[in-house]
């Protein structure tokens, strides 16, 4: 009994030897050929799933090392210029999602492959909300004697619109922040909240599935809800596909590649429209910069993206009698002004994440008719919006 | 530095074991070397001016010790006594003065309402842990129980050694002094090695950290003053026990691992806390290098059990608020510390007599018993704000209502998740290898499929980590 059980012993051992030695080898080769093959491969500039430019390799200093910075800088390289970055990033999508998880990377999955940005309650910011909606008041006040009329159009996110149809339990309480908005703003708001819930007629929903913009459906209903704000006549327009291949920012958080791809769509009427788009003294003779359609994120096909300000006259014959347009905005607004382009004469986009200036000076010293404060919900809590006073000097 | 990074897996630990195999295994004093320098990088790395900490305490050990060592040899136990009390105070003022005196001025604002200015400063990594290492070298040098290490490098390398430098476990000079002076890493070792740290890699990343996100989450909620309902805060618990549990223990197989590979015997640190069927059974499965390290130099000095009851009762208390107070500079420390206290002196008094008498059918009441104290103290530890901390207890025990949609949304996210860390809390693993390895014919097999499921492991470990930012570090505090 005893020898039979050293012989075991010893045959374990033996076998035990080669499996040890596998296991080292296996091991080394996996270590290995991440190291040397992201050492190998050039460094990337750009991640265009990411939309950022990739860490480079830092340069060394006595002064950076001491104060830390050299260190930091080398852990962001190594992750960044990793061999096969994205591919680590699907792997670990796919263990999260198989096994059970309703979000991944701040992004909720939906059965049918939707993508909704998830927004908790700790995520909301919502004194920021709140100042902001202040500062629409005050910016009301300064501008209306002038006979400039405000209008504030807050955009639901798509998690508010399907609240009712999927798990998004975790999300913040959007309807309590519209109803305040609402509260708030009294007239002035325009009311687009149960607007976007998808219904039998718009399946597909008033959102791209793979990026957390409005698509065609929800940009022109936008529109359509504003001009019977301003008692403008109802319009119809004809849709026209500039691509069926776009992947969305909420796409590259998750990369998972069984996900569906997106078409953007523009109204046709658009296209033709003769305007002058003034953006950093550059004139374009379109609204479309066809080039971005080429890029990762074609979302950028609006305007070539978002600036501090940008200025679009429409050429148009009749269109010189027309009002005059101020719009405070996010890239929401992007995709909605195709749809409001022939009702006036002149729009003028303000986005104040990027624009010093004092809004309130603009639309008084701009003589403009209208001021049109659009924004999606989360985004108008996040940044804190100073529209009273100049940010030069 | 960290184990769970970039720099450390692709860099740091690829060069230093290059380094370190190159010198052959008879030039130990060359690999010393190595080891110091690598170690010393390795703990500068966040904060390189702190490499002047180390060096104090370096030599304050190195030259003390020797001291006493010197003292001891010519019978002067009065003054091998006095090298010994500068040497603690040296130690424990590095450690007070970088841990504990923003703490104490805190307290001392808050109690007097005077308005002193806190300083602020950045704890040094790992302090904790290697002015524990260090005290424990100079006091068994005190007893007699080794000698006085002459070779500076041996000592620096013995008190820095990056494998356990950060978070334990708390090795004692007298576990590895024979080591540090010949030790082999053979195929075996260097396999057991890399096994065992794989294994913690993957208890950290994989499971600790996806953990962390359940319960920051959870927490966020009740700390800005929302009710996710009892079910929900149960879970974040239970989220956050696993958390600590696999980074912790993570982190003691890492070190365990390293050692391995570079031919050092270290103790366990863990051993399944989880099964236990009583408090006093958990703190001797628990972080096993602290307990024992309170037990071998603070309570057996203080009298342990050997001066009647009252007093042992008495030293238990003590122990037990030194402990939590080790585990960081804030008053919920301490109240966790004593809750422990009291759990182990009540089990002491009666309730081990009383859990003893429960029959074996109904054994599962004790792990309940158990667990639930756990999970209870885990909620303490992890609160430093007494009000969000008396919330959070409220609530686990119904004060506000429920949601249960939000907890479904959890529940069907960490299903897999909480089944995976329970398995892998109990010894499920090890019972199957054992059973398999009796059938001579599963021997192979089984090993090849470990050792898949270990590539696999670590596959998934390096996609977490490149692509979850999301990778905080818990044990800055200690």
């Amino acid at each position: 009994m005893q020898e039979k059980r050293n012989n075991r012993q010893l045959n374990k051992t033996q076998s035990g030897r080669h499996v040890d030695i596998f296991l080292t080898f296996a091991v080394m080769i996996v270590m290995l050929a991440v190291i040397i093959g992201s050492a190998v491969l050039p460094d990337r500039d750009k991640s265009e799933n990411e939309n950022r430019f990739l860490t480079q390799a830092p340069s060394f200093s006595i002064e950076d090392i001491l104060s830390g910075e050299y260190q930091e800088k080398l852990e962001e390289y190594l992750s960044d210029q990793i061999i096969g970055r994205d591919n680590w990033v699907k792997i670990r999508s796919s263990v999260l999602k198989s096994i059970g998880y309703n979000d991944i990377n701040g992004v909720y999955i939906l059965d049918d492959g939707r993508l909704i940005e998830r927004k908790t309650q700790a995520d909301f910011r919502a004194s920021r909300f709140k100042s902001n909606l202040d500062q629409v008041v005050e910016l009301n006040n300064e501008v209306s004697e002038a006979g400039t009329q405000v209008r504030v159009m807050l955009v639901p996110t798509a998690a508010y619109s399907y609240r009712n149809e999927a798990n998004l339990s975790t999300n913040y309480d959007e309807g309590e922040a519209l109803s305040l908005a609402a509260d708030i703003l009294g007239e002035m708001y325009v009311k687009l909240d149960e607007e976007f819930m998808p219904d039998g007629e718009h399946k597909d929903g008033y959102y791209y599935m793979t990026d957390h913009h409005w698509n065609y459906d929800g940009a022109m209903k936008g529109a359509s809800i504003y001009r019977s704000a301003l008692e403008l006549e109802e319009k119809e327009y004809t849709a026209e596909e500039l691509t069926d291949d776009f992947k969305g920012t909420l796409y590259s958080k998750v990369l998972l590649s069984e996900l569906i791809r997106d078409s953007i769509c523009v109204p046709v009427e658009s296209l033709d429209t003769d305007v002058t788009v003034t953006i950093d003294g550059e004139t374009y003779d379109s609204i479309y910069f066809m080039d971005r359609l080429e890029n990762k994120d074609k979302y950028e096909v609006f305007f070539g993206g978002n600036y501090d300000r940008v200025d679009i006259r429409n050429n148009g014959t009749e269109t010189r009698r027309k009002p005059k347009l101020l719009i405070v905005k996010d890239s929401y607004a992007n995709s909605f002004v195709p749809f409001i382009l022939d009702d006036f004469s002149e729009i003028t986009m303000v986005d104040p994440r990027y624009f010093r200036g004092s809004v309130k000076d603009l639309a008084l010293d701009g003589e403009y008719d209208q001021v049109l404060i659009l924004f999606n919900v989360t985004d108008f809590s996040e940044e804190k919006m100073t529209l009273n006073m100049s940010l030069l000097s | 530095m960290v184990f769970s990074s970039s720099v450390f897996l692709f860099a740091f630990l690829p060069l230093t074991l290059l380094v370190y195999f190159l010198i052959p295994a008879g030039f130990v004093m060359a690999r010393n070397t190595a080891l110091l320098i690598a170690s010393l990088i390795f703990y500068g790395w966040g904060e390189p001016k702190y490499i002047i900490v180390m060096f104090v305490s370096i030599i304050a050990n190195y030259v003390l010790a020797l001291m006493i060592d010197k003292y001891n040899n010519s019978n002067n136990k009065s003054m091998a006594k006095a090298m010994l009390v500068v040497d603690v105070a040296v130690n424990l003022g590095l450690l007070g003065f970088f841990k504990y005196t923003d703490f104490l001025i805190d307290t001392v604002n808050g109690i007097t309402g005077a308005d002193f200015d806190l300083l602020e400063i950045a704890l040094p990594i790992g302090i904790s842990f290697y002015t524990f290492q260090a005290m424990s070298y100079v006091i068994d040098v005190y007893r007699g129980k080794v000698e006085g290490q002459k070779n500076f490098i041996v000592l620096a390398a013995y008190i820095t050694l990056f494998p356990q430098l950060i978070a334990g476990p708390i090795v004692r000079y007298s576990d590895v002094e024979k080591q540090m002076k010949k030790r082999t890493s053979d195929k075996e070792r260097i396999s057991v090695g890399i096994r065992r740290f794989i294994i913690g890699l993957s208890k950290k990343i994989l499971i600790a950290n996806q953990m962390a996100v359940i319960w920051d989450e959870i927490y966020a909620m009740v700390a800005q003053g929302d009710d996710p309902g009892a079910a929900l805060c149960w879970i974040g618990a239970v989220a956050f026990t696993f958390q600590i549990y696999f980074d912790f223990s993570g982190y003691s197989d890492m070190a365990i691992g390293l050692g391995k590979i570079l031919g050092f015997d270290y103790l366990e640190n863990f051993n399944y806390p989880y099964i236990s069927a009583s408090i006093t059974e958990f703190w001797r499965r628990w972080h096993m290098s602290l307990s024992s390290w309170f037990k071998e130099y603070v309570y057996i000095p203080l009298g342990g059990n050997r001066k009647g009851l009252p007093r042992q009762l008495i030293n238990i208390a003590i122990v037990w608020a030194l402990t939590g107070l080790w585990h960081g500079a804030s008053w919920n420390f301490v109240l966790w510390g004593v809750y422990y206290g009291v759990l182990l002196i009540a089990e002491k008094l009666f309730l081990l007599n009383i859990l003893e008498k429960i029959p074996s059918k109904l054994g599962f009441i004790r792990h309940i018993y158990t667990m639930f104290f756990v999970i209870l103290g885990w909620v303490i530890f992890n609160i430093t704000d007494f009000s969000v901390l008396g919330n959070y207890i409220a609530l686990m025990f119904g004060a506000g209502g429920s949601s249960p949609e939000l907890t479904m949304y959890y529940a069907k996210s960490a299903a897999v998740l909480m089944a995976a860390a329970v398995i892998a809390s109990l010894p499920v693993a090890g019972y199957i290898s054992k059973k398999l390895d009796k059938n001579l014919m599963f021997y192979t097999t089984k090993d090849m499929a470990e050792t898949f499921v270990l590539l696999i492991l670590l596959l998934m470990s390096i996609a977490f980590l490149v692509s979850g930012s999301y990778n905080p570090f818990l044990y800055f505090r200690f």
